[in-house]
């Protein structure tokens, strides 16, 4: 998949380059107003008088369009500027990218297709409950008490936890738990918040019929001496 | 073919360094990294909409909020526009260009950084409303629409409208690459000066033109410079240089702050600076209760006041202010938008010390976040290849370094925004004692900003926002 992938997206941009390599020559048809193309020939007659006798452009691709010598660097003269494709160009453009372009879409939704984490929670009655204590919690260390019940309100057994705990914002520093064998449906365990303000809990955990969970529990951390009215 | 002309060794051009010189002056060197941004862009789509909500574990939130801000001033500061020069939305961009039908000039009113200006603001005020850096699905939406009003724009305008005068990267960008030290310059102005062909922007036979309209004799900021490095594949007499000549001298050229617009661009981009990093500390929590409680409704409306006033009306009205005073206390001569043009340019160290200090912090608790979700995204697709994800890698540098590098990096770009001042003051054989009562009200302007930077520093960071964004 990683090499089709590569090759739909490698013959993109090399079809757009080589499209746009077709600059207008000297023959063709310039699309600048009337206004530009006074300009464009009273200056072309400047240079060629100034340049008269002594050919300083290698290729010859002039077009009648330079500065004299004594022209301010900074005066570039209106230049014709026509990049737009012919018919026939952009009906290519559009026959070999669109197919690309679907190719690539259907790749990109198979390969989402195969992603495994939507498949994690194999246990959606059960409900858990955080309690912190003090509660809201604050930055510094807080005893968060979990509780995994049923639908019915019966406990439910927990033999591997995984907690992890992020801010809302990408790239801060986590804090990571995890814990072996409970068999238990209730805990406590400490908890250190390193900062204020909206953390994700994540708790990933693995029942004791072997069915595993993952949950997400936002929580809303109080600076250091200032617990919340909660 | 190219003119076999004679020209003395300069080791201060980049193009001419053995490696970097060939690699850069290859024809596909720019092709070939907007094609590695583009497949990282579409990595980030993929994985905004497909991946763990959690902003945290997302490669689409950890590589825009936090590799992108810091490595994209890294490269600033220390090399030039790279990302401009690898930009993935300028690729597509190409395509539209060769399907459109017939293009116009960007109409002339639109001429103007005001555009990027409220592109700016709008980005911030979403990235504070929306809580775009927790929300993956957003960020990938966002990137989307890059994409989008590139390629439309293109494909309906000619002069690269898009880069020029509307996309937020590029006006941060090119203001930040004012501090470059890579510069786009003329080998040797004589040629440019007789050449008939003015390759450099209209293109040769093979190669595309400045899309932004440069004429590299005429280059003296690297300002709307996208670092394509077109001109110098396109000049017959292989006189285009890259040197290392820019850095903040290009700060003493007028016409970089030319026209209110510019002007107000450098100054906002300053105070944006210290706007985006407000919004992560108590205070700002503080300040919209304060509104709430006096019956502003709506977060989106309190936070458009707020940002809105820091980053639009404020800059707008204090480069105003500024101005008029410095040409009145230097008793007439220049009027005021010349002051404006002389002494704006100093907001851009200052601003660029902000944004380090801000984007930096980010950059050295979190680079790392990047490898866990990197294994995540990969075992997730059923790869056993890059082994468990490891969540606790995180920092480069030791936390407890942050703060005095921030407070470093701050007071730095302070101390170069008053030396831009003082050599614009002096500039044109001016009187000392005239030049510093003119640089005055500037230098309290900046010495505000800088107080409020570190203040900002100082405060402990609070996060508000949840993956959800404000919309649901």
């Amino acid at each position: 998949m990683c090499s089709a992938l590569s090759k739909a997206m490698d013959d993109a941009p090399r079809l757009a380059l080589r499209a746009c390599c077709s600059r207008p020559t000297p023959h063709a048809k310039h699309t600048t107003s009337p206004g530009d193309r006074a300009k464009d020939t009273a200056v072309g007659a400047a240079a060629q008088s100034s340049t008269r006798g002594r050919r300083l452009h290698p290729a010859g691709r002039g077009r009648g369009h330079g500065m004299t010598p004594s022209a301010s660097p900074c005066a570039v003269p209106a230049l014709p500027r026509s990049c737009s494709a012919s018919g026939q160009l952009r009906g290519e453009i559009v026959r070999r990218l669109v197919p690309r372009t679907l190719s690539l879409a259907l790749l990109l939704v198979g390969a989402a297709c195969t992603r495994q984490r939507a498949l994690l929670d194999q246990a959606p009655e059960v409900m858990i409950y955080a309690v912190h204590s003090p509660s809201p919690p604050t930055v510094g260390e807080v005893e968060m008490t979990l509780s995994f019940v049923d639908g019915s309100g019966a406990p439910v057994r927990v033999s591997s936890l995984s907690l992890k705990a992020d801010m809302t914002h990408p790239g801060m520093t986590p804090w990571l738990a995890d814990v072996e064998a409970l068999e238990e449906s209730q805990f406590t365990l400490p908890v250190s918040w390193s900062m204020a303000g909206d953390w994700i809990l994540q708790i990933e955990a693995e029942l004791s019929d072997g069915r595993r969970l993952r949950r997400t529990l936002p929580t809303q951390v109080e600076p250091a001496g200032e617990p919340g009215a909660g | 073919m190219r003119a076999e002309l004679h020209f003395p060794p300069d080791a201060s051009d980049v193009l001419r360094w053995r490696w970097v010189g060939t690699a850069l002056r290859w024809r596909w060197s720019r092709l070939a990294a907007q094609t590695v941004l583009l497949l990282i862009a579409l990595l980030m789509v993929y994985d905004g909409f497909t991946g763990d909500p959690i902003a945290a574990a997302n490669l689409s939130t950890i590589l825009s909020w936090v590799e992108y801000r810091g490595l994209v001033l890294l490269g600033l500061l220390l090399v030039g526009n790279l990302f401009c020069f690898a930009c993935p939305f300028a690729l597509l961009r190409t395509i539209g260009v060769r399907l459109s039908v017939n293009r116009r000039r960007w109409p002339r009113a639109l001429r103007t950084k005001w555009l990027s200006i409220g592109a700016l603001v709008l980005i911030f005020w979403l990235y504070e409303w929306v809580d775009l850096w927790a929300t993956p699905w957003l960020t990938a939406c966002l990137i989307l629409v890059y994409f989008g009003l590139s390629f439309a724009l293109e494909a309906l305008f000619r002069e690269s409208p898009f880069c020029k005068w509307l996309c937020p990267l590029g006006a941060f960008n090119f203001t930040y690459s004012t501090v470059s030290p890579l510069m786009i310059q003329p080998r040797s102005a004589d040629i440019c000066h007789t050449c008939p062909g003015k390759e450099c922007v209209r293109g040769s036979a093979n190669v595309a033109g400045c899309g932004t309209e440069l004429y590299v004799p005429a280059i003296r900021t690297n300002m709307d410079c996208t670092f394509c490095l077109d001109c110098v594949r396109a000049c017959p007499y292989d006189n285009v240089a890259l040197r290392v000549s820019g850095g903040p001298r290009q700060l003493l050229q007028g016409r970089l702050a030319a026209g209110w617009d510019r002007a107000t661009l450098l100054v906002s981009l300053g105070l944006m600076g210290f706007a985006n990093a407000f919004g992560m500390v108590p205070p700002a929590a503080a300040l919209d209760g304060w509104l709430a409680s006096i019956g502003v409704p709506g977060e989106g409306l309190r936070l458009l006041l707020l940002f809105g006033l820091v980053t639009l009306a404020l800059p707008a009205a204090l480069v105003w202010l500024l101005a008029t005073l410095s040409s009145h206390l230097s008793g007439g001569g220049d009027d005021a938008r010349q002051h404006a043009a002389r002494y704006a340019p100093a907001f851009v160290p200052m601003g660029a010390g902000i944004w380090l200090a801000h984007y930096g912090f980010h950059f050295a608790i979190g680079a790392l976040t990047l490898v866990p979700a990197l294994q995540a995204f990969i075992g997730d697709h059923g790869w056993g290849l890059a082994g468990s994800p490891n969540w606790a890698l995180g920092p480069i540098l030791p936390i407890e370094w942050i703060f005095p590098l921030q407070v470093v990096v701050t007071v730095s770009g302070f101390l170069a925004a008053m030396a831009v001042l003082a050599r614009a003051g002096l500039q044109g054989n001016r009187e000392p004692m005239r030049a510093l009562v003119e640089v005055l009200p500037w230098a309290v302007a900046l010495v505000l900003l800088a107080v409020a930077g570190l203040w900002v520093f100082n405060l402990p960071m609070q996060p508000r926002g949840g993956p959800l964004g404000g919309l649901i």
